[in-house]
């Protein structure tokens, strides 16, 4: 099968068109380590083991497209920065990242005056510990080096995929709606839950200032364009931080951005994914003028038939939960898969995937994960 | 109790007082200076420095 062959399949099932079989699309994330039989730490710090896994990964299981290809974990890095949010038991084959907000609550004036500016002087000043004191030059071109040599592991492995083994990138560009940076990189869940109660027009002032220096009437527009030849969408985004704001908020702070990318792909004619942890069912009508066609949206705790009645115009990736891969019978995977056909893609707009970030060992079983490819692959 | 990777958490607060690349201003030119010698293109620094934080913070 050729890249094209699986952008081709992918693009109709997006269309409600018929693809001739279910397409599908991995959410195997640390999973491929495990299953590689290479320790976590040994997967994630030697990018010769990560490229063996990721790769053996397809060529094992064979899907269409991959959420995770490699593109995780960046602990050489932060590690060589002195940051330390990570730690790995090999043992417990668990990764803990600690829920950190190194911005203070009083310092959204700072942001919003210059956030380049106030994200290297101010918030990584406190991660990186290893940027200060006499060593810190040495310190900083050990670090650049470690993102360089992060950037060119995952480079080598997505040529690997496109060129070698015929399998698209999911897109070229990744973009989320600023108060994700808030959110996951500066304040943390708890910190901007209190900020969206306490400071609003202040979070909502520092998002629409984001909304430009993070560029996105520029990416609005180059998404008019012409897509990748070797990706799948225009574009992929995920929603995170939806999932501690009311309605007001997400329609006044998290949607404008995203709109204005999505009104930039409808005139391209082009597509767009979008990766979405906890809930989103109560936000669906957002989502409810997008032309049929356009979308792939991967719901993580939604109940997907519910989503399907809610959003007829949307395509659906998703649906098979680590319940069912990783705890029950090959037969009783492939019934569940032919249900998620019948009432999520009957007329179409359905790829198969995993409601999940597969992480854990026990989230699959290779023989489950093989039935349910093999039944996508001769669904009609 | 299984191998450990990375080093021990930090959870300190830097000092601001120790020659450092973070600082403001100093810190943010000194860094893309660094840049310039390592070969970022000039028009890439800024950028770079962004992504970097970010995979930092990561």
């Amino acid at each position: 099968m050729t890249l094209q062959d699986r952008v081709d399949a992918l693009h109709k099932a997006i269309e409600f068109k018929d693809a001739g079989r279910i397409p599908t699309n991995s959410n195997y994330w640390t999973w491929m380590i495990l299953d590689a039989g290479y320790k976590l730490s040994e997967g994630i710090l030697d990018y010769d083991k990560l490229f063996d896994a990721v790769t053996g990964f397809h060529k094992k299981y064979d899907f269409d497209f991959y959420n995770y290809l490699g593109n995780r974990n960046p602990i050489r890095v932060s590690n060589a920065a002195g940051s330390y949010l990570y730690e790995i038991d090999d043992d417990k084959e668990i990764i803990f990242v600690k829920d950190h907000g190194f911005m203070k609550e009083d310092e959204y004036p700072q942001l919003i005056e210059n956030p380049d500016i106030y994200q290297w002087t101010v918030i990584v000043n406190r991660a990186a510990t290893r940027l200060h004191g006499e060593n810190a030059d040495e310190h900083f071109k050990e670090t650049v080096g470690e993102m360089l040599a992060y950037g060119a592991a995952t480079g080598r492995i997505a040529n690997a995929f496109v060129n070698d083994l015929q399998v698209p990138l999911a897109s070229k560009t990744r973009c989320q709606s600023p108060i994700e940076l808030i959110f996951s990189y500066y304040r943390g869940i708890r910190g901007l839950s209190l900020d969206l109660r306490r400071r609003y027009e202040l979070v909502k002032e520092a998002c629409e200032k984001l909304t430009i220096t993070q560029g996105f009437p520029g990416i609005a527009k180059a998404v008019q364009g012409p897509r990748p030849a070797e990706a799948v969408f225009s574009l992929e985004t995920a929603f995170l931080a939806h999932s501690i704001m009311n309605r007001k908020q997400f329609e006044e702070v998290y949607w404008p951005p995203v709109k204005m990318v999505i009104d930039g792909i409808v005139a391209g004619g082009n597509k767009f994914n979008i990766f979405c942890e906890s809930e989103f069912l109560r936000f669906a009508d957002f989502l409810a003028d997008v032309p049929k066609g356009v979308i792939l949206f991967e719901p993580e705790e939604d109940d997907i038939f519910e989503l399907r009645k809610a959003l007829p115009n949307i395509a659906f990736g998703g649906g098979m939960s680590p319940d069912y891969l990783g705890r029950r019978t090959k037969e009783e995977c492939v019934d569940y898969a032919k249900k998620l056909v019948e009432g999520v893609g009957r007329d179409g707009g359905f790829v198969m995937g995993q409601t999940k970030m597969m992480t854990y060992r026990n989230d699959a079983k290779p023989e489950n994960i093989l039935a349910v490819q093999e039944f996508c692959r001769n669904c009609k | 109790m299984g191998v450990k990777h990375p080093l021990p958490f930090f959870r300190g607060e830097n000092t601001m007082e120790t020659p450092n690349l973070v600082n403001d201003p100093e810190g943010y030119e000194k860094a893309k200076e660094l840049l310039d010698k390592i070969g970022i293109p000039e028009a890439g620094k800024e950028g770079f420095l962004f992504g970097l934080g970010l995979t930092i913070l990561y």
